[in-house]
């Protein structure tokens, strides 16, 4: 690794060859996790539905999310006639950013992520409300009702959502005393019990149930999957994407849910702290663990019509959340 | 033509297109939604995309030759409409039929009429959003699919009625495998209660939504699960009892909030009041012929008096309904279906309107429709 | 008070739910992995073959057209011959149309030698229309009726 950024920074200089590595890294790693997550999404729904998912390509179907990328390389990529055709062309490209940049922000060690930041969870609050404008793009560029009903849907339910996470996020970060993820990983402030640290979802039940609400309706996955409820409209925001540009949503689908499920790891589950295994398998492992109960959640609920999505968040949700935060409040002020 | 046209400014409103094509209308069926933001203000249910002229090829056929065509009017009550149309030139010919046979028939209809009712509940959740209940389902049905493949050597489209009886006979192991299918399903009513009833979400899509009045059902015509979820109790084997089920004791479910949840309700209680006759009736299955010798209308030609008959029995959908004019002739001069999915699917243009688009999704899918039938 | 109770009696709900659909995942999967293990197909009702007898080792057509004629669907191609000496027919050429066949079993009910019976055959495919025509004779030799052998 560090040879390789000495090379590139003769050429292209410390600063650009630390981006370069980075981004080059970060989405190699995101690709091949996205892949195998997919797999694991068929797999998972197949066994809650009494069958097998995928078998044929590779052993267990472990190739299939190949043999799909494949298909869809191969497939015809038309633009509809009226469609705002810049936007419409953008929209995939756009939706990763965010999710990018959140992804460099998350530690995967005790002194590694792509990014330093003091203030990283009010960054990634931000920035996480951008991938709705890359869906709203999509909807309302495609020139179709379905569409623009899908993508209006989402823009709703982002704004909503995100109030949640971030204030059960903020639960946490009373407790934690940092707003820097990196300083998560610090047992000092974590719970102890006996001794033993334990993870702050320990302490915070309502607020890891209450984040991990949010982020299944962030990443628009059911039961809040309105934005694209298949029965209902078809497509939602990508009814006019084909081939590799749906790709890109779906894939950015999953990157979304990899990256917020490893941030709700480091900040309820301890991140990438743990006895044996190496500080990048930890996270990898506990935001996998985030991720299946997320595909769980979604095999088994039916979704909720959209008022009623709106109304949970803003009647329940908060209204929760808030209640937890001035009693974490508290407690803390009551115990020190 | 929809009764009410709002007032609305145009621009107030657009038009959507639920399409022929569109995972969730059952069938070719195309909505015309006039919304207003997400409010539904007209609905047009716009049919005949499925239309293959059954009626018309009754005139063309002889008695026995339209037999394959019965099935596939309703394919998801095939067994029960190949039955009717027996059943209603056996009537009409004034042709016995062996007491064996009379026991059999009911129990494969009642069989596929769970069979039905359990595809519903699966398509169904899958039009709103959980996609897992309609393996459970298929699972279940399998069971009941392999049964009646093992009767009749078909699983969805059936052609065992003849006039007469049955084409073949239940074999000797057919109580066993069938009480055996009967447990399999009874142990699956408690786990379908827990997953899909008790859901909160389930419920909130369900409960309020959808209410169909108890004048609304009767203007229209309404019959089956749909019109018993209002609070009318209307169930032609009980009002018209045809073939064996006089000798059965049964229930007609019937709630009368008239939502999404009442008509789901009836039908889970309808499957087991159906699981109830077929253990009744595998009790009384007597010994003896399946079919009266003569193989009439296959081997020997049948005519029928002149005149016209009405027959109706009880689908899975509700009052299915054959009128048959004869002119004397080996063919039909006229054979009128009256399927229960046609004025199900009118009344939905009463309802809909005030309702969100989801619900729209919901209400349709509450009311079962197979679309083939609608337009024969 | 009342809402908190409905509250926590949803998420119990969700909690069952999901206690279902975890529990079905553990379970052995009902998918029968075709073409590698095959269906049971001893009751099906297949496209309809002749019947061999075992008493004269062939079929026992004599093309008196019965089916063909009751045949809702216009399917069968039948023409025969009569052996010499011979008071019956007996089929020379007998095509069914699988395409068109509804599998409503009346040509069997009406055939007079109850030589028509349902295959078991259930994954017949075809690319193109012409090979969805059955010949029925096929799988019999010569006709030993035709040759002489049998009366």
């Amino acid at each position: 690794m560090s040879v390789l950024h000495h090379l590139l920074a003769a050429v292209l200089g410390d600063f650009l060859a630390s981006l370069v590595l980075g981004v080059v890294f970060l989405m190699g790693f995101l690709t091949f996790n996205v892949l195998f997550l997919i797999w694991l999404e068929r797999k998972v729904a197949g066994h809650i539905q009494r069958r097998l998912g995928p078998m044929e390509v590779g052993p267990h179907g472990a190739l299939q999310t190949v043999a799909d990328m494949l298909k869809l390389l191969s497939k015809e990529l038309f633009t509809p006639v009226a469609a705002d055709r810049y936007t419409y062309l953008l929209a995939p490209i756009l939706v990763f950013m965010p999710t990018l940049c959140v992804a460099s922000l998350i530690p995967v060690g005790d002194a590694a992520a792509f990014a330093e930041m003091p203030y990283g969870l009010i960054v990634i609050t931000a920035l996480s409300g951008l991938t709705v404008i890359s869906i709203f793009m999509a909807g309302w560029s495609s020139n179709n009702k379905y569409a623009v009903l899908g993508g209006l849907r989402s823009v709703a339910q982002v704004v909503a959502y995100e109030i949640p996470v971030l204030l059960s996020a903020l639960s946490v970060v009373l407790i934690a005393q940092t707003l820097d993820l990196q300083r998560f990983g610090d047992t000092r402030s974590w719970p102890h019990l006996f001794g033993l640290p334990l993870p702050y979802v320990v302490v915070e039940p309502v607020a890891a149930v209450i984040f991990l609400i949010g982020i299944t309706a962030e990443t628009n996955r059911a039961p809040f999957d309105i934005p694209k409820a298949e029965s209902e409209l078809v497509g939602g925001f990508h009814t006019e994407y084909s081939g590799m540009r749906f790709a890109m949503f779906f894939f950015a689908e999953y990157t979304n849910m990899m990256v917020l499920g490893a941030l709700g790891a480091t900040l309820f589950l301890g991140g990438w702290k743990g006895p044996l295994l190496p500080g990048w398998l930890w996270i990898m492992l506990k935001a996998y663990a985030v991720i299946v109960v997320m595909m769980w959640a979604r095999w088994t609920f039916p979704r909720l019509r959209f008022d009623q999505l709106m109304s949970f968040a803003w009647k329940l949700l908060i209204p929760l959340a808030l209640a937890n935060l001035v009693v974490t409040a508290l407690v803390l002020g009551a115990i020190a | 033509m929809p009764k009410q046209l709002p007032v609305a400014e145009p621009l107030d409103t657009y038009t959507l297109n639920m399409g022929p094509q569109h995972p969730s209308t059952h069938g070719v069926l195309r909505m015309r939604l006039t919304l207003r933001g997400e409010q539904i203000v007209v609905a047009e249910p716009v049919i005949g995309y499925s239309h293959r002229a059954h009626e018309k090829m009754a005139e063309n056929r002889t008695y026995a030759q339209f037999l394959p065509n019965t099935s596939r009017q309703d394919y998801l009550s095939g067994m029960i409409y190949n039955f009717a149309w027996v059943e209603a030139v056996e009537k009409f010919a004034g042709i016995a039929v062996p007491e064996r046979a009379l026991v059999a028939r009911v129990i494969l209809a009642e069989f596929n009429r769970i069979s039905s009712h359990l595809l519903w509940i699966g398509a169904f959740l899958m039009d709103l959003g959980a996609p897992t209940p309609f393996l459970y389902c298929w699972d279940d049905r399998e069971a009941i699919l392999f049964l009646l493949e093992s009767v009749t050597g078909s699983r969805l489209t059936y052609c065992s009625g003849r006039f007469g009886g049955l084409n073949r006979d239940l074999d000797a192991d057919f109580p066993r495998r069938a009480r055996e299918v009967l447990s399999k399903l009874k142990a699956r009513w408690d786990e379908y209660e827990r997953l899909i009833e008790d859901n909160v979400i389930f419920r909130s899509r369900a409960i309020g939504v959808g209410i169909l009045t108890r004048d609304q059902c009767l203007s229209y015509g309404v019959t089956g699960p749909t019109l018993r979820g209002s609070g009318v109790p209307y169930d032609v084997r009980k009002a018209e009892p045809y073939g064996a089920y006089p000798r059965f004791e049964f229930d007609v479910p019937t709630r009368s909030e008239g939502d999404v949840l009442a008509r789901y309700v009836v039908r889970v209680l309808e499957m087991k009041q159906s699981v109830r006759i077929i253990e009744q009736a595998l009790e009384a299955l007597p010994a003896g012929p399946i079919l009266t010798p003569d193989s009439i209308g296959v081997k020997k030609r049948l005519k029928l008096p002149v005149g016209t008959q009405y027959y109706a029995v009880e689908s899975a959908r509700g009052h299915y309904g054959i009128l048959l004019v004869s002119e004397g002739g080996t063919e039909p001069y006229r054979a009128k279906f009256r399927t229960p999915s046609y004025p199900n699917l009118a009344v939905l243009g009463d309802v809909m309107p005030g309702n969100y688009v989801a619900d729209a999704v919901a209400v349709l899918g509450s009311v079962d429709l197979v679309m083939p039938e609608v337009d024969r | 008070m009342n809402a908190v109770l409905r509250v926590v009696r949803g998420l119990q709900s969700l909690l069952v739910g999901l206690g279902i659909t975890g529990r079905e995942s553990l379970r052995r999967a009902v998918t029968l992995q075709y073409p590698r293990e095959r269906p049971d197909a001893t009751h099906w009702g297949g496209p309809i073959e002749l019947v061999t007898f075992p008493a004269t080792g062939t079929h026992d057509c004599i093309a008196c057209n019965a089916c063909a004629r009751i045949c809702p669907s216009d399917c069968f191609e039948i023409e025969g011959k009569r052996p010499e000496g011979a008071r019956k027919m007996r089929a020379t050429k007998f095509f069914l149309d699988f395409s068109t066949c509804s599998l409503c079993g009346l040509c069997i009910d009406v055939c007079p030698t109850d030589t028509l019976q349902y295959s078991r055959r259930y994954d017949d495919a075809a690319f193109h229309r012409v090979q969805t025509v059955n010949d029925l004779l096929a799988p019999f030799g010569e006709d030993p009726y035709l040759m002489g052998k049998l009366q």
